[in-house]
């Protein structure tokens, strides 16, 4: 017991001390600023305002997406009288059995979130928890709002509710920004969707500034242009004093409304192109169950300018009512119709040209030199043997131009016969086809130009001279969607390839390529193509609106080779003289291009010129 | 009797009273209510232990220690049964600390802290220490308390034994190598206590000793807790923010700031100079108690005293490591700071007694 040790313990005793000492120096005086600068920030409050989503506009100005204000119905279960239930119901012209469903809906989500609460407390406790820690869970949870009643349209009753709130106790109204879809399904798949963000995606979108509950863009221009149409969220900073009312504005960032977007579509040219290819579909699909023929599932319609590309109407039918999308998902998506696919750039199985493609065929023949603009053929409606490769009439002497006002498969059969699958190949492809057109919407598919080199890799067989004949006529392993074949036309109009585009506003440059093919080649088959709408065998004959305003046109009537019937085209460029518009019409297994999908075509002209007016 | 107040160590009590007013300063500024904009009242009920531990204290140094040393073994089993009866009583908060005696909640581990010293003095002061064997009674002395703190739960506690037995061994003249043996001997005790342990305790030792099986709200109650300390600690900077203007305190954002966490309430408010002073304070009570014990020739004073010093700096340096992030959360409060009654008074008693081995040490 000595002295020695106590001493000893004495000075073991200073060490951690000035340990301390030291932490504190180190804590308080060298890092102290950043401390401070902690501190500081924990009083500060931060809000964030959301910002309002930019709209999609038509042409013309007029809203096809936009975010407005409306109001969710809350309840606050432990505040709730009977007397405010009715008041309530009576207020916004609700049943009361309905309301009491959703009450009782509501409860019951209580009763599972505090069960929730529950169970993970006593997981964690390791014991049974007091009736005092039940009861607070329980009226933690029937303390605060929960959403009854979403979207509700009487904006007049939600008013009153939040201005007077002592009178509808339990109840309360949340505001919160709302995307409609005015046009309901209008250009619905152009226009696209939104959705909640997902768990798996989270993490990265957090770092680009999105909260867990944001809604994000997922399909069409919503989705495209999503950088575009959110906007970027405000933030406000208070100081929290004494009052901690928030009323010391530290920082003030307003929100960034998002930028609206304006499309290339009229919405009344969309409009009477979506009715005249439902009304074709009816048609069609009751002239096939009178013929004991599958119905046929869809259509699709285009118009494009052809010298900017921009895209006046994309029209496809089926399709669904945008503001349901998200309620109607399971069974839209399991549909036999596939409402989901825009067949104007897609389809669940890409349709063949048919005849329209003749004229890619006809301009490959004259610009390599194979036909000759006096080249006479004869068809006796089959090209060798009665029953091999049959045409749709006995034409007897055919020219170039009469093939093409008549269709004469023929004609066609020979030239592929002489050209080389590799030169009409190349021209079809020159127009666009088998590759992408780059419009901005999203699974747009390429389609499919055959040649030898892809049917040795692709079929694995060799190809052979009828492969040749049918590309000629647009059948065959060649797929197409309708926008291309718009595309075409208007290539045929003026020469050049154009660039389709949806979005329009400054800075934005037409693209466009010259197509290769010389203007008097063109003529010629431009003259054909005004016969099928004028001349006495024209194919497209009968459709009046065509001929009123100037059309020149090609319909196709593509064998699908299946029980159900041919895809009916018809695709041209308006007027003759100085086109300004081209379009493609298509109705999938709906039979003849002309008289099916003709009418569709005319009454399509009708609207678009109605309303195009002089300028470009 | 004038002799008998000469002798009295005026500058021990001078420390003691200062930092128990400086505590009691600053629990009234921990107290602060942002939302009513009131004090709670924790501040003037401190000042009314703090005048009864003081009565306390001054009759603990009139009476004769060696007195108390008799009935050491007495009060130690008394304390035990107050330990046993404890846990008999329902959880406060998961744990059973305190026997509920109307006005005032009495801390029994605390009262318990005090009668081990007495008895581990005793007996060490009346035994011999030469052979290992010697060690068992000092070990059992410690470990049954300990094992009825810890079945509390109490880890923090419990483990404050440990340093306070060694520094009595120690001051025995225990031999290194001894000591050393008895080192390794309880580690690997540990576990095999543990199985006996019922699940629910199992549980608790794991996360708390682990720290790696916390649920994630625990843990993240512990971290904001040692989180919210430090940033109040720092940024209190070189000269503080001020007495009543801690805005970490003020906004309420440190918990249990009135007792675990007094120390960064000081750290927020005084800043540097004022914590280090208050270190000092502790430290001088610290030194000055090692002195009584270097003085005294009494062996059980001497034993005493250095169990005292050993006790109370222990907790000193936890609950301060505690605030500033070095050491886990243990639930040990800084002694004559923190809010509560019962170790206020109890500490102040101790302190009394250590008063009295320094006053008597020449009067034998």
């Amino acid at each position: 017991m000595s002295r020695r040790r106590i001493q000893v313990l004495g000075a073991g005793l200073l060490v951690p001390f000035l340990l301390l000492a030291g932490r504190l120096f180190s804590m308080q005086v060298v890092s102290g600023p950043e401390y401070e600068l902690a501190a500081w920030q924990r009083l500060q409050r931060t809000t964030y305002v959301a910002p309002r989503r930019g709209a999609i506009l038509d042409r013309k100005g007029r809203p096809l997406a936009a975010s407005e204000p409306g109001f969710d119905l809350a309840v606050v279960p432990a505040e709730l009288t009977d007397i405010s239930l009715d008041r309530v119901a009576g207020m916004l012209g609700v049943d009361m059995e309905e309301l009491r469903a959703r009450l009782a809906e509501v409860e019951s989500k209580i009763a599972g979130e505090v069960e929730r609460e529950l169970a993970r407390s006593r997981r964690e406790a390791g014991s049974e928890l007091s009736p005092g820690m039940v009861k607070k869970v329980k009226s933690h949870h029937r303390g605060r709002p929960w959403l009854l009643w979403p979207d509700l349209a009487d904006v007049e009753a939600c008013l009153e509710i939040y201005v007077h709130p002592d009178r509808y106790p339990g109840f309360t109204i949340q505001g919160r920004a709302i995307r409609r879809y005015p046009e309901k399904d209008l250009a619905c798949h152009v226009v696209g969707h939104l959705s909640k963000i997902y768990q798996e995606e989270y993490e990265e979108l957090r770092l680009a500034g999105y909260f867990l509950d944001d809604l994000v863009g997922r399909s069409g221009i919503e989705g495209i242009l999503e950088d575009r149409l959110r906007g970027t969220r405000g933030m406000r900073v208070t100081k929290r004093d004494r009052r901690n009312d928030g009323s010391g504005r530290v920082y003030d960032e307003s929100p960034r409304t998002g930028e609206d977007v304006r499309l290339a579509l009229d919405i009344e040219m969309q409009r009477a192109a979506e009715v005249s290819l439902d009304r074709a579909l009816e048609r069609a699909r009751a002239f096939a169950a009178r013929t004991g023929r599958e119905p046929p599932a869809g259509g699709a319609a285009v118009v494009l300018d052809v010298r900017t590309g921009e895209v006046y109407v994309l029209a496809t039918t089926p399709r669904y009512d945008a503001n349901r999308f998200a309620k109607d998902y399971g069974a839209l998506s399991t549909d036999p119709a596939f409402p989901l696919i825009d067949r104007a750039v897609a389809a669940h199985r890409l349709p063949q040209p048919g005849s329209v493609f003749k004229i890619v065929a006809a301009i490959a023949g004259l610009e390599t030199g194979v036909l000759s603009l006096g080249d006479i053929r004869h068809c006796r409606g089959f090209l060798h043997q009665p029953n091999r490769f049959k045409c749709n009439a006995v034409h007897g002497d055919v020219d170039l131009e009469l093939a093409i006002e008549a269709s004469c498969n023929v004609y066609f059969y020979a030239l592929g016969e002489e050209i080389t699958p590799e030169d009409l190949a190349r021209w079809a492809r020159a127009f666009g086809f088998g590759e992408r057109t780059g419009i901005e919407v999203d699974r747009e598919l390429a389609g499919l130009v055959p040649d030898p080199a892809w049917k040795a890799e692709a079929v694995g067989e060799p190809w052979v001279p009828a492969d040749s004949r049918y590309l000629a006529i647009g059948q065959g392993y060649l797929e197409v969607t309708p926008l291309q074949v718009a595309r075409f036309m208007a290539a045929v109009a003026t020469g050049r390839l154009v660039t389709p585009r949806l979005v329009i506003g400054p800075g934005r440059p037409v693209e466009s390529r010259p197509v290769g093919a010389s203007e008097s080649t063109l003529e010629v088959v431009r003259r054909g193509m005004r016969r099928v709408v004028e001349g006495n065998r024209g194919t497209a004959r009968r459709i009046e609106a065509l001929a009123r305003f100037h059309a020149s046109a090609k319909t196709g009537t593509a064998e699908t080779g299946t029980s159900e019937g041919d895809h009916a085209w018809i695709a041209g460029f308006a007027p003759r003289s100085d086109p300004r518009i081209a379009f493609a019409v298509l109705i999938e297994n709906a039979g003849h291009g002309g008289e099916v999908a003709g009418p569709v075509a005319g009454e399509i002209l009708e609207a678009v010129f109605a309303r195009l007016g002089d300028g470009r | 009797m004038s002799r008998f107040w000469s002798r009295v160590d005026w500058v021990f009590l001078a420390l003691l009273v200062a930092i128990v007013g400086f505590g009691i300063a600053n629990i009234r500024s921990a107290s602060w209510l942002p939302r009513t904009e009131t004090y709670a009242g924790f501040a003037v009920r401190q000042i009314f232990w703090a005048l009864i531990g003081l009565a306390v204290l001054f009759f603990t140094l009139f009476l004769h220690y060696r007195r108390l040393g008799r009935f050491a073994y007495a009060l130690y089993g008394m304390g035990l049964v107050l330990l046993a009866v404890t846990l008999l009583f329902p959880e406060v908060k998961g744990a059973r600390r305190w026997i509920p005696l109307g006005i005032l909640n009495l801390q029994t581990s605390e009262l318990m802290k005090v009668f081990v010293l007495l008895a581990l003095a005793r007996h060490l002061s009346t035994n011999d220490l030469g052979r290992l064997v010697d060690y068992a009674v000092p070990i059992l002395l410690v470990l049954v308390p300990m094992a009825l703190v810890f079945l509390q739960p109490d880890f923090g506690m419990a483990a404050l034994y440990i340093p306070v037995l060694v520094a009595m061994l120690l001051a025995r003249g225990a031999r290194m190598r001894h000591l050393a043996i008895l080192a390794v001997a309880g580690a690997s005790a540990i576990p095999l206590a543990y199985p006996f342990l019922k699940p629910h305790q199992k549980a608790r030792i794991r996360s708390y000793v682990l720290q790696a099986e916390r649920s994630e709200t625990e843990r993240q109650g512990d971290a904001y807790q040692v989180d919210q300390a430090k940033i109040a600690v720092g940024s209190g900077g070189l000269l503080g923010r001020g007495w009543g203007k801690g805005t970490q305190t003020r906004m309420g954002y440190i918990p249990e700031d009135h007792n675990d966490f007094i120390f960064a309430v000081v750290c927020e408010e005084w800043g540097f100079l004022g914590a280090s002073l208050l270190l000092s304070l502790y430290l001088g009570v610290f030194l000055l108690g090692l002195s009584a014990a270097d003085q005294t020739r009494d062996p059980f004073g001497r034993l005493f005293a250095v169990g005292v010093v050993a006790v109370y700096a222990t907790q000193v340096l936890v609950n301060a490591g505690m605030n500033l992030g070095l050491v886990p959360i243990t639930g040990l409060t800084l002694p004559l700071m923190s809010y509560g009654g019962s170790s206020l008074v109890t500490t102040l008693a101790a302190f009394g007694l250590l008063m009295n081995v320094k006053v008597r040490r020449a009067i034998e």
